[in-house]
């Protein structure tokens, strides 16, 4: 049996909130498979963004294990999983975070600045990525030039830019019209379909049920998967 | 190489969408900077200035200077059997101070040179046959006096460059030239020295302009000054000038001393003449100097100080705007260390480019001082490199701060950041 892509085991997380600790994640233990498209649902405040957080190396759990394809990912320095991040693991956010400063081109190619990737081989992949999500046209636009729907499609880009292992997308359609959010979820649904693994924070029935795996969160435990 | 490149643009962009707030925030620095290389080129200017005139006196010699007395003072000095600055001082200094080597004589004479055009009349003086090694004059053409035209008394004369061609043909070696109601036959001119810039600060001693110089054997020059009865009583073979050399440049304090003792002495405490050693000039210039330095330094570290302060300012600013920026690139793959190397960067660059901007306008200023002010100044590389290194390591110690603040943000809260 080949290693599971992820594997959380009994993992915790409390962030202090005034002098309170509140427990955000109370043992979460979960496999994803490589390939796999998993959606979290759950209401607000259950734990999803700092599972996903987790996963994608932003934070550290306070005890249990993360392992990446087996490999266990607590004791990396923060300079290791920045490297990792850059290279593995492509973020879609809800509010897009493009840097306004930059052009759809330049917001594209930042992950590879961090990734030791060469410049030419950068900007060949950065234009192909824009080209996939059908923004060649857009190339040297600010952000702020852009729509809400545009926007989302260069983080898009920007996060297969680097052929990330996984894609995490955290409510990525949430600020979106559902026009324009059913547009960009057939944008993730062909990257899954190409064969990346990816994790979907959603709302949305709907998304849920496109997915072949689900996890319902509640109070930081997955109260039911599917 | 690829990454610090990417990160100098990026630098360069934020400056430029900012660009009011990152000129003010040089503004500093720019002074800062101008202020330390004006200051340090004049500073500079009159060190090689007062080098120049050290070199000229030359840093073996001792100048002896005849001094004027007062009335009271002449009649205390006829008791004390003083007779003034001779020749004969020479000779016990020669006799009595082991470092000295060669000594020289000069003595002021006021004559009106006859026959030249223009109404400056040249100023002659009367020297031995050793002055012109002991400051070494150069003879371009013909030659200098011998001790035979000392000992002889002869009416022969050498003159500066200027003055030769002043006299255009009658300057001409072989010729005769009136000086009062003597003839001297010129036998040799002088190499033309460059002229020091006049100064405005007077040291003790000052250079003298050999160019627009008549000098005869010293010996002759007592035929000039006895033309009438009177001084003819009072003339002894009195020298305004005596200059001894010693061996070594490093003997020259110690001489000095020793001089000084045997003209106390020989002079039996009347202060007729007064004692000057370029070299300890020197070293009196380099005591202020060195105060100079200090209240600069003073300025400076000020100036640099305040300059840093505002650098640091607008790049707590400049992070603090640009938090959500440090978190999306923690999410795609910045290390801490990429994020305090671009923020060190920008402040780096901003100071970099205020330092050099600074230096434009202080060697603006310091030429504009030189041409105002009549001083002179002199803008060294070191100084340049010195007040770009200065602000460059201004940029480094205030932007680190900032830099890593900006690095040790929770990428996560930075993300959600408005």
């Amino acid at each position: 049996m080949p290693t599971p892509l992820i594997q959380l085991r009994g993992v915790c997380k409390s962030y202090p909130i005034h002098d309170r600790r509140v427990d955000v994640l109370t043992g979460i233990n979960l496999v994803v498979e490589s390939g796999t498209f998993l959606s979290i649902m759950g209401p607000s405040g259950s734990g999803k963004s700092t599972l996903l957080n987790i996963i994608g190396t932003l934070d550290r759990p306070d005890s249990g294990e993360f392992l990446f394809n087996g490999k266990n990912m607590q004791s990396a320095s923060d300079t290791q999983l920045s490297r990792f991040r850059s290279r593995t693991i492509g973020f879609v956010f809800q509010n897009f975070n493009l840097i306004p400063g930059l052009s759809v081109l330049n917001n594209v190619k930042l992950p590879f600045l961090y990734a030791s990737v060469s410049r030419l081989s950068a900007e060949k992949r950065a234009l192909e990525a824009i080209e996939s999500v059908g923004l060649a046209h857009r190339m040297d636009h600010k952000p702020s030039e852009l729509s809400g729907g545009e926007m989302q499609r260069v983080a898009i880009a920007r996060a297969i830019a680097i052929q990330p292992s996984i894609i995490l997308a955290d409510e990525p359609t949430g600020n979106l019209d559902s026009k324009t959010g059913s547009e960009i979820l057939s944008y993730i649904k062909a990257l899954h379909d190409q064969g990346a693994t990816v994790i979907i924070i959603t709302h949305d029935q709907q998304v849920a049920d496109y997915t072949q795996q689900r996890i319902h969160l509640l109070d930081g435990r997955i109260a039911e998967r599917l | 190489m690829n990454k610090t490149l990417s990160w100098i643009q990026l630098s360069f962009n934020s400056i430029f969408q900012h660009r009011l707030r990152s000129f003010l925030s040089m503004l500093g620095i720019i002074f800062g900077v101008m202020a330390v290389l004006t200051m340090i080129s004049i500073s500079e200017g009159a060190k090689k200035e007062l080098l120049e005139q050290i070199e000229r006196l030359g840093t073996k010699n001792i100048f002896i200077k005849a001094a004027q007395l007062t009335p009271s003072q002449k009649a205390a000095a006829v008791e004390k059997l003083s007779s003034g600055l001779t020749m004969a001082d020479g000779s016990r200094i020669l006799a009595g101070c082991s470092q000295a080597k060669l000594i020289a004589g000069l003595n002021e004479i006021s004559a009106a040179v006859r026959g030249i055009s223009g109404n400056e009349s040249p100023q002659v003086v009367a020297v031995s046959p050793s002055y012109a090694g002991l400051m070494k004059i150069l003879v371009a053409r013909g030659r200098f006096f011998t001790p035979f035209d000392q000992m002889n008394h002869d009416m022969v004369c050498v003159i500066g460059n200027t003055l030769a061609t002043r006299l255009g043909k009658n300057g001409n070696i072989g010729n005769l030239i009136r000086i009062e109601d003597h003839l001297f036959k010129i036998i040799g001119h002088l190499q033309e020295v460059d002229p020091l810039s006049p100064g405005k600060k007077k040291t003790a001693i000052s250079v003298r302009n050999y160019n627009e110089m008549l000098m005869i054997p010293l010996g002759a020059d007592g035929s000039i000054i006895a033309r009438d009865q009177e001084t003819q009583l009072s003339y002894h073979g009195g020298i305004t000038e005596l200059i001894v050399q010693v061996q070594d440049s490093d003997q020259v304090m110690a001489a000095g001393k020793v001089i000084h003792r045997i003209m106390e002495i020989a002079h039996n405490h009347v202060p007729d003449y007064q004692i000057v050693i370029p070299r300890a000039l020197f070293i009196q210039a380099r005591q202020t100097q060195k105060l100079f330095n200090m209240v600069l330094g003073a300025i400076a570290g000020i100036s640099l100080l305040v300059g840093g302060i505002g650098i640091m300012n607008i790049m707590l600013a400049t992070v603090y705007e640009r938090t959500r920026e440090i978190g999306i690139r923690r999410a795609v793959g910045a290390s801490r260390t990429d994020i305090v190397q671009q923020f060190l960067i920008e402040s780096i660059i901003l100071t970099f480019s205020g330092g050099l901007i600074g230096v434009v306008l202080g060697s603006a200023c310091a030429v504009v001082v030189s041409r105002i002010g009549q001083w002179q100044t002199l803008i060294t590389p070191w100084a340049v490199l010195l007040s770009v290194i200065m602000a460059v390591g201004v940029g480094i110690f205030f932007g680190l701060y900032p830099a890593v603040r900006a690095s040790r943000m929770d990428p996560i809260i930075a993300l959600r950041y408005e």
